[in-house]
């Protein structure tokens, strides 16, 4: 039995081989850009007090008390924001480019017709082939999140990643979740069309569509907190949502509505800003920087009901469709 | 599973394979069959014959289960290919058209992913039959001859202890010696194992060397289904001039391999004065035939 087992990972891994390759080239080039960057920005080692000032905002008097900060900065923005954007893309690469061919390939090459004339489950037979490529999966999302989320600490330590949102969707466990939710559209796209280039092509348009959906369902789902414009400067973690504005009453109103209440003489742009500071208070709408987990564990569990739906639709695609 | 060893424990009274009133119709209106009725028992080679677009590729699927058919229904051993998926596979090899095996495979990891899937797979058959092929175990499948990736299609078909084969035009890319000893292999391999196999192709001289029985598909319908003795004893060739002998009837009028102009008759029996036909000018003759009466 183990022995089956193994020869069965050795022969998926092998069908898949370019894929895996690719996937290990991303993960070990991205593990060592994320090492190199951070072990980079240790070597400034600017003190907590100094790294503050690159979120608030620095003269040149700060800049005496902080030697090296504007390299710092430099190369924080230079390299740092660029791996960053990089950690937030690699999820979705990876998941796509293994999760689309792995049956679409079967399909185009025809090689379904040999695998399901000999297979007496389809769903066994895909589940043994996706099970490999989805270790593989998470593994390297892993990987890259962990490695992005010790970046995050590197680029910033004055507020601990877990309690921030800064680069929020570019590390973390979170990066895993998306990975698989590409993963299981990729099957199920490349299921339906049994083609692989346009199901690569498909899948990726697919994931942005998601990607977009779930983020703006995973915010819509957070409390939210109403503090003046200073406080949300105060938490540096946390993710300010929109402006809004505060009645002397003490309801709050967002900007369309009381932009509504603005004199109808008031239209210059200018003169309107004054009259809502002269009668109201402006305040911000935010997710404290704690509250981050949570907004993390909102969108992994609506991307795991996606990953849900795409595998089990494969699944009954795969038992009913043609191998051609 | 079923081997020969417990072949007798099966139904024996249902055909291996069946078709009644079987009708597919592609989406683009296509009719690839209409209402075909064949049954086969057990043990036997028969030969699926027609040209391109016959629907011979269509009707093997259907038994697969790859095709469902738009009306009428198939069985295999009296198993529903589409309800009980389970017991029909495990009834049945199949070599598509294609040979589709993967390139990234080695010859021997073709046999341990066949082992992997299906239960009951006789991989020690697989190897000792490649061995004595002389097809290297360790070589790529990009590297094979394509006789060589043939047999090795058939070796899986064969250790799958499969009851009946179905091939799909295998012989089609292979060059004449490989597809000599591709039929020599099949035949050996069902005579002495006692299997039933179903062998597709559009060149009737294939199909001749070893079938039993010769079913010829034209345009979707079922032209002829005769076993290969029936075929011979039931047809003659009248050659141009000859009057149409009573009790005959003439198929069509076609050119035999020679370029001469003759008539193929239906007589039912010898009848004096005419020629025995060979198998493939009686094909011929039902294929003109179906031709000229094309459904609409």
């Amino acid at each position: 039995m183990m022995a089956r087992s193994l020869a069965a990972l050795r022969i998926s891994a092998k069908l898949d081989r370019f894929e895996l390759l690719t996937v290990l080239v991303v993960t070990v080039v991205g593990l060592a850009a994320v090492l190199l960057v951070g072990l980079r920005l240790h070597s400034f080692a600017p003190s907590a007090h100094c790294q503050e000032l690159v979120w608030r905002g620095f003269s040149s008097q700060d800049l005496r008390a902080c030697p090296g900060l504007l390299e710092f900065v430099q190369f924080d923005t230079s390299f740092t924001g660029n791996a960053m954007v990089a950690m937030s893309v690699a999820p979705f690469a990876i998941g796509t480019l293994l999760g689309s061919p792995l049956v679409a390939r079967e399909i185009d090459t025809g090689t379904s017709e040999l695998a399901w004339s000999l297979t007496v489950s389809r769903t066994r037979w895909l589940v043994g082939r996706l099970l490999p490529l989805l270790a593989a999966v998470l593994l390297a999302s892993l990987i890259l999140g962990f490695a992005a989320e010790w970046l995050e600490h590197a680029r910033f330590s004055v507020v601990p990643p877990a309690e921030s949102f800064r680069d929020y969707g570019s590390r973390g466990p979170l990066l895993a979740a998306r990975a698989l939710t590409a993963f299981s559209i990729g099957i199920l796209v490349g299921t339906v069309l049994g083609r692989t280039v346009p199901a690569l092509v498909l899948t990726a348009a697919a994931c942005v569509v998601v990607y977009f959906s779930l983020s703006t369902a995973a915010l819509a789902l957070q409390p939210l907190e109403t503090v003046t414009t200073s406080q949300a400067q105060q938490d540096i973690g946390a993710l300010n949502v929109r402006l809004a504005w505060r009645t002397p009453a003490g309801q709050v109103l967002s900007d369309e509505q009381a932009r509504r209440t603005i004199p109808a003489n008031s239209s210059d742009p200018e003169a309107a800003i004054l009259w809502l500071n002269e009668h109201y208070q402006g305040v911000s709408m935010i997710i404290p920087g704690t509250q981050m987990p949570r907004m993390a564990w909102t969108e992994s569990a609506l991307q795991g009901s996606v990953v849900l739906v795409a595998f089990g639709g494969a699944l009954m695609l795969v038992r009913r469709r043609r191998p051609f | 599973m079923r081997t020969l060893a417990d072949a007798a424990s099966v139904d024996d009274s249902a055909p291996a394979l069946e078709a009644h009133s079987l009708s597919k119709r592609y989406r683009r209106g296509v009719w690839a069959l209409r209402a075909i009725d064949v049954s086969f028992p057990p043990g036997a080679i028969i030969g699926l014959v027609g040209p391109n677009a016959a629907g011979k590729s269509t009707l093997i699927k259907t038994w697969v289960g790859f095709e469902r058919p738009t009306s009428g229904f198939v069985r295999v051993d009296g198993f529903d290919p589409f309800r009980q998926r389970h017991e029909v596979i495990q009834r049945l090899a199949y070599i598509s058209q294609r040979t589709p095996l993967y390139r990234q495979l080695t010859v021997g990891e073709h046999v341990e992913f066949a082992r992997i899937l299906r239960p009951g797979f006789d991989a020690r058959l697989a190897f000792s039959r490649l061995d004595a092929l002389d097809i290297p175990r360790r070589a790529s499948v990009a590297e094979v001859s394509g006789g060589q990736a043939a047999q090795l299609a058939l070796t899986i078909a064969l250790a799958t202890r499969a009851h009946t084969i179905l091939l799909d035009e295998p012989l089609a890319s292979l060059d004449p010696l490989a597809r000599r000893e591709f039929l020599s292999a099949l035949r050996m391999a069902v005579r002495t194992e006692g299997l039933t196999a179903l062998l597709s192709s559009h060149i009737v001289t294939d199909v001749e060397q070893v079938a039993d029985r010769i079913v010829v598909l034209g345009v979707g319908r079922k032209l002829l289904d005769e076993s290969v003795d029936a075929i011979v004893r039931n047809h003659a060739v009248a050659r141009n001039g000859t009057a149409l002998p009573p009790g005959a009837s003439e198929v069509a009028a076609i050119t035999d391999s020679s370029g001469q102009p003759i008539r193929v008759l239906r007589t039912n029996g010898s009848i004096d004065g005419l020629e025995t036909p060979g198998v493939e000018d009686v094909v011929m003759a039902y294929l003109a035939a179906g031709r000229t009466d094309r459904p609409t």
